[in-house]
């Protein structure tokens, strides 16, 4: 059962998947060819000058993308269970419904980790080959947060697209644009790093939002 | 069980978010700015002087004795400070308290010295540029190497090659060693900047807490031991390079204090300002050769100190009157707590609770009222809902209304 309810999920998933991986990396590596243009123009020195005297990480244009991407996957996951109330046939699956959203959110949730892990490795190979451990760690803890903005608002997405009426829906949504908000209030390099354990706790916290839904849609709740 | 768990936890979230977002909106729509005006210490009238402007918005400058000038007459009271202005007038003094003073003398002896928390409080990298001392040619070149300091030594990492430069790094280490350093440092301060006409290196406090001087001196290492004693307990140290070349710059120990140290001896000299916690206090010094202004000032209070720069003795004193304003006051009824995540005293993102107030409560009492009114028929199993409505307010009576089931 499980392994058909991965299938399921992949065939929802099978293009955006590839695309999003290819915008991911596509993004990276192009941050990374802006970082590697300073280096030739201008001199590896110079890049580690603007490091450590500019407030700057010079990867700032990945900062929304795990979010987006995060958003996308869950409409995409998310959107065909709730057209038509599909969600009612994959809850009378044999198999225990808290389990199967769990599993499902799961199997976005991992997806995407494993882009973001695979950001991340594209991002300390280069990095670490031009600049010392302190500023590829300082770069790479900056980063943090944007990935977990991408998990927990993937999560929340999926919490907003399964609750069957739009007035919750929308006390949802505002609810997730706030916490959203949270993952981006300072643009100074590892600000975030004392705010990771609440903001890892709150990922966590998350997963577990879309169960309320789902137990709202099986008691009827509905415009 | 599972649900309910679900429910409070998202109730818990929605209440956390309205404790950040309203307080930041009511401060967002009704603060005013807090202005205070541009103040200086005479060392004409020997009391501290203003920049103000009459009702007409015409210039008027005042001092602590009551007597007001125009700009003119406020340009002759600080000469050392409007040199330049008094100067094209052909107005500047030739003496000023018996000490004869020139132009050149004011412009040399003048500096602003800034600080604040945020400066302070911030990630760092742990990584800085320590500068040739005695470059070829006039302007400082920047280094092709960057320094950290670990438990065993120092070490610099060539910026070309992301490698460690191993000779350098071992006779600054052997240097630094001979001269009694113990790894690590507590307190590495210095500035990097190319922009400046000398340089003072960095100042170093080592695991003992003894204070060194470390300088790059065409290519070679100089490190000097000083003999500030260790019990002090120097907390913070900032680099100076101004002009006349008199101090090396300003420290704090552990007990506050704020002192000048001189170049010339490596002398120590306690500022007599009070306590100031660099962490905590925003910090100004305007001086010259006869006296400092120094501001200190943080969220609650303001001070100015007037310092003769000549032995380090308090001139006189100075607290502006600070008032809580109307707004801060209302909010104190509205909201039972805030919680907010930056801080204008640190650069750091983290949950930070404050303004605990108990009069909030009369506001969490009628909102209860409200909600029990509003579900009369269902009382008995919304106890607790009334009394975290009673305690949080707002904060929890808005997300419950928001998220009823319907």
């Amino acid at each position: 059962m499980i392994k058909a309810i991965f299938y399921k999920e992949w065939i929802k998933m099978r293009y955006f998947y590839p695309l999003s991986a290819l915008l991911l990396t596509g993004f990276t590596l192009y941050a990374l060819l802006r970082i590697q243009r300073v280096i030739t123009f201008r001199g590896v020195a110079h890049l580690w000058e603007v490091l450590l005297e500019k407030e700057v990480v010079l990867i700032d244009t990945l900062q929304y993308l795990p979010m987006l991407l995060g958003i996308l996957l869950a409409l995409t996951q998310f959107v065909p269970e709730m057209s038509q109330k599909r969600l009612k046939l994959t809850l009378h699956l044999p198999f225990p419904e808290r389990r199967m959203i769990l599993l499902m959110e799961g199997i976005g949730a991992g997806a995407l980790t494993l882009l973001l892990l695979l950001q991340g490795a594209i991002l300390w190979g280069y990095l670490a080959t031009v600049l010392p451990p302190e500023l590829t760690a300082r770069i790479l803890l900056t980063s943090l947060p944007w990935a977990l903005a991408g998990l927990t608002l993937y999560l929340l997405t999926a919490w907003i697209c399964l609750e069957p009426t739009w007035r919750r829906r929308i006390v949802n949504i505002l609810i997730a644009a706030a916490i959203g908000r949270l993952f981006f209030l300072s643009d100074l390099p590892e600000a975030y790093n004392g705010m990771i354990p609440w903001l890892v706790l709150l990922l966590a916290g998350s997963l577990f939002f879309p169960l309320l839904s789902t137990w709202r849609f099986k008691q009827g709740c509905q415009d | 069980m599972m649900i309910k768990t679900i429910k409070g936890a998202i109730l818990l979230v929605a209440m956390l978010l309205m404790a950040w977002l309203l307080p930041w909106f009511y401060t967002f729509l009704t603060a005013s700015p807090s202005w205070s005006p541009f103040t200086l210490y005479s060392c004409v009238v020997h009391s501290f002087a203003s920049v103000g402007y009459d009702e007409e918005g015409n210039f008027e400058g005042r001092d602590r004795l009551g007597n007001t000038y125009t700009e003119n007459q406020f340009d002759s009271i600080l000469p050392m400070f409007y040199y330049r202005q008094l100067a094209s007038r052909g107005a500047f003094p030739t003496r000023i308290e018996g000490e004869p003073i020139t132009v050149q003398e004011a412009e040399r002896s003048g500096f602003i010295f800034r600080n604040s928390p945020s400066d302070i409080n911030r990630p760092g990298t742990g990584l800085y540029q320590l500068l040739e001392s005695v470059p070829a040619r006039v302007d400082f070149e920047a280094p092709t190497d960057v320094f950290r300091i670990t438990d065993t030594g120092i070490e610099f990492v060539d910026m070309e090659s992301n490698t460690v430069n191993r000779a350098k790094s071992e006779a600054f280490t052997r240097r630094m060693l001979d001269r009694g350093f113990r790894f690590p440092a507590r307190v590495v301060a210095g500035n990097a900047s190319t922009r400046k006409s000398y340089d003072n290196g960095y100042f170093l406090v080592d695991a003992d807490g003894a204070l060194f001087h470390m300088k790059q001196m065409l290519g070679r290492p100089f490190v000097r031991r000083t003999e500030i004693p260790a019990s002090l307990g120097i907390r913070h140290f900032f680099v100076t390079e101004f002009p006349d070349q008199r101090l090396f710059g300003f420290l704090t120990d552990r007990q506050n204090r704020l002192y000048a140290l001189e170049a010339e001896d490596y002398s120590l000299h306690e500022i007599p300002v009070g306590e100031f916690d660099p962490t905590q206090d925003g910090i100004m010094i305007i001086g010259d050769k006869f006296y400092w202004t120094v501001t200190v000032q943080n969220a609650e209070s303001e001070r100015l100190v007037a310092v003769n720069a000549r032995d380090y003795s308090k001139a006189d004193e100075y607290r502006p009157d600070t008032t809580i304003e109307a707004w801060e006051r209302r909010a104190e009824y509205l909201f039972p707590f805030t919680l907010s995540f930056t801080s204008p005293l640190d650069g750091f993102v983290k949950p930070r609770l404050a303004g605990f107030s108990w009069q909030a409560l009369g506001l969490g009492a009628l909102l209860a009222l409200a909600y029990a009114l509003l579900h009369r028929r269902t009382i008995r199993c919304r106890i607790p809902a009334l009394c975290g409505i009673l305690l949080f307010g707002l904060f929890l009576f808005i997300p419950l209304v928001a998220m009823e089931k319907r």
